[in-house]
């Protein structure tokens, strides 16, 4: 399986956002094989052009940027089936 | 080993506390069927006695949920082949009742000496209660998530805490949206972190509208936002007051609530042309409506209002407002009334301006009255004797009908009729109209063919009261002895029963080819005489009282 590239576009680290990461690291390290992720979180009020390239409108945001396609979940990512859906780890 | 543990007291002590407690306590011997070597009191929550597993009457796998006993065994036999000190497992039983109840069971491994598993040492709780709630959580969440219109939760650190999936969509639309959808939402955002009250805002995306109700919860610590998609609602609006901007009237609607106060909800443009002032203007003072009646006609209006709420039956009217400008404007009004569930009632209502139709139609009657004056002048200078008696029995009908309580349009039409009662006596021969003494019977019979003559010249002029019929009508007798047609009670028209007591009344006190004036006193004992037989009681009665307090004077020739 090709690696899973994660970015979690966040504003500070608030409550929702560390909420955010937390379910991300859990669920990959339960769903994602061998671990084979990289997860990035970028804090957007530090890089103002990168939430402006990826059109960041909303945090946390979560993009899935590899495998292809490009997946975009917004929230804390407590919703697990949202979160396995949106990152095609399990068929609907 | 210290003195707690060693002393027995406190192995019944925790066994006490073990059978006592919500968790059930199981050892099993690892070998060939699992015999239970153990197990605590409390198994009787399942309605089983530890006596039926110790004397290995039941089986442990036998009261496993069969669907879930093969996967069980399964996880077990992984279990010991990893060597794993402890583990745990959730699972269903079924109880002594045959109830299906779900059980998280903890298990702990002992092994012997040469690294066998010897025993097994298991906890089991019911969880059956908690795992209904996690599933009606579930199908919640679900039906949360499923929803087709966007629900999202924001903290007041502005962070999205949950978005359900047409939430997500869209959030996820906006970046591609145009600049103003983007500033919509960032407007959006930020009124829903500052906001203390419940609010809304509009989003434009593509061509879609959704309205956000902004909702902050009790605490402060997130808002909801629940968007509506309300695109298509908007441009059947649109439409609607397109259409209703192009008629040709007032459209609103007009409410009385239950504290007597009025408003207007919906109005169209052609409101404005009405009343010569800003929607705006009235829809703030919805009282500048009635200021601008016409004050003749505020009192039938109001009744007409009154009535129509009172049976909730159509309101339609006719009258007279006066705009800024001083003009002076006909209004014909219809509308529908509802009565709504707060005890208020509203009427959709539409008015038209008739002023035109109105003027028009006043100077056909202005040129209508003006030719049955001259053929009332005609009829006087044919038959000098009767001079002035129509206008009598006019002066005499109108007062009867004022006091009776008749509509102006109504009593304008009884005037006019009364002009020309006698019109049919043109084609009697004036030797029988004037003729001194007595009648013959046969001159008589002559004599009583003109009020139906009269109807016959009256019934092709196109007049908006029934001339024709009153005159017709103004021989006939309540008890159907009058002519031409014996009509009775209220088969006549009641113009014509005022009619009738009124040319009879001039006729009796004035003077006659034949006869001397008989004089008030005699007229008003023969209506006295004749209410109820022949004449209306009620318009008798009318009459007698307007002689009575000298309203109806007579000049005595």
């Amino acid at each position: 399986m090709k690696k899973v590239i994660l970015k979690l576009y966040v504003a500070g680290m608030t409550k929702t956002a560390i909420n955010a990461l937390e379910n991300l690291r859990e669920i990959c390290d339960e769903k994602i094989k061998d671990k084979n992720y990289s997860n990035e979180v970028i804090d957007i009020r530090k890089h103002p052009q990168l939430a402006e390239d990826e059109k960041i409108i909303a945090t946390p945001t979560l993009i899935k940027s590899l495998p292809k396609p490009i997946r975009r979940i917004i929230g804390d990512l407590s919703e697990r089936e949202q979160l396995l859906i949106g990152l095609d780890l399990i068929e609907l | 080993m210290n003195e707690f543990s060693s002393s027995s007291g406190n192995t019944e002590l925790l066994q006490n506390i073990v059978d006592n407690s919500p968790a059930i306590a199981f050892i099993w011997k690892l070998t060939e069927g699992l015999p239970v070597v153990y197990v605590s009191k409390n198994i009787n929550q399942l309605g089983y006695t530890a006596e039926e597993f110790l004397a290995g009457e039941l089986k442990f796998e036998n009261i496993i949920h069969h669907d879930d006993a093969r996967r069980v065994q399964n996880e077990v036999s992984e279990n010991l082949a990893r060597k794993l000190q402890n583990y745990n497992q959730k699972y269903r039983i079924i109880d002594k009742q045959g109830l299906t109840r779900s059980v998280r069971d903890w298990t702990f491994i002992q092994y012997d000496t040469d690294k066998n598993p010897e025993f097994a040492q298991g906890i089991l709780l019911d969880i059956t209660d908690e795992n209904r709630h996690l599933e009606k959580i579930q199908q919640l969440s679900s039906f949360l998530m499923a929803n087709p219109s966007p629900v999202i939760r924001i903290t007041r650190d502005a962070d999205i805490q949950f978005a359900n999936q047409a939430g997500q969509d869209l959030l996820n639309r906006i970046p591609w949206g145009s600049g103003q959808t983007a500033s919509h939402w960032r407007q959006l955002l930020h009124l829903a972190s500052t906001t203390a009250i419940k609010t809304s805002k509009e989003i434009h995306l593509d061509e879609r509208v959704y309205l956000f109700q902004i909702r902050p919860e009790l605490n402060f610590e997130y808002v909801d936002l629940f968007g509506v998609d309300i695109s298509d609602l908007q441009s059947a609006n649109h439409r609607l007051s397109q259409v209703s901007n192009e008629l040709p009237g007032a459209l609103f609607e007009f409410t009385i609530h239950a504290d007597g106060s009025q408003s207007i909800g919906f109005m169209n443009q052609g409101c404005e042309s009405i009343w010569e002032i800003s929607l705006e203007e009235i829809g703030t003072n919805p009282a500048i409506l009635w200021e601008m009646i016409h004050s003749d006609d505020l009192p039938a209006m109001q009744e007409s209002v009154l009535d129509s709420a009172d049976k909730m039956k159509q309101w339609t009217h006719e009258y007279r407002i006066q705009t800024k400008s001083g003009a002076t404007k006909w209004l014909s009004g219809k509308g529908t009334p509802t009565k709504r569930f707060d005890g208020s009632t509203s009427w959709t209502t539409i008015l038209l301006d008739i002023t035109e139709a109105k003027l028009s139609r006043e100077s056909v009657s202005q040129a209508m009255r003006k030719t049955i004056y001259v053929l009332s002048a005609a009829l006087e200078a044919r038959d000098p004797y009767t001079a002035g008696h129509e206008e009598k029995v006019t002066e005499i009908a109108k007062l009867i009908a004022e006091e009776m309580g008749l509509g102006p349009g109504r009593i304008t039409g009884l005037e006019l009729a009364a002009m020309v009662h006698d019109v049919g006596k043109i084609k009697i021969p004036a030797e029988i109209l004037s003729k001194p003494g007595k009648l013959t019977d046969i001159e008589y019979e002559i004599i009583k063919t003109h009020s139906a003559v009269g109807a016959d010249f009256l019934k092709d002029i196109d007049f908006e009261w029934p001339i024709a019929d009153i005159v017709r009508q103004h021989h006939e007798r309540m008890d159907g002895s009058g002519y031409p047609d014996g009509l009775k009670g209220n088969e006549i028209l009641l113009e014509s029963r005022i009619l009738a007591v009124a040319d009879v009344v001039e006729a009796m006190s004035n003077n006659r080819p034949y006869r001397p004036g008989l004089g008030i006193d005699v007229a008003y004992q023969k209506i006295q005489k004749g209410a109820d037989t022949r004449y209306d009681p009620e318009v008798a009665k009318t009459l007698m009282h307007l002689i009575d307090n000298k309203t109806l004077q007579f000049d005595q020739t």
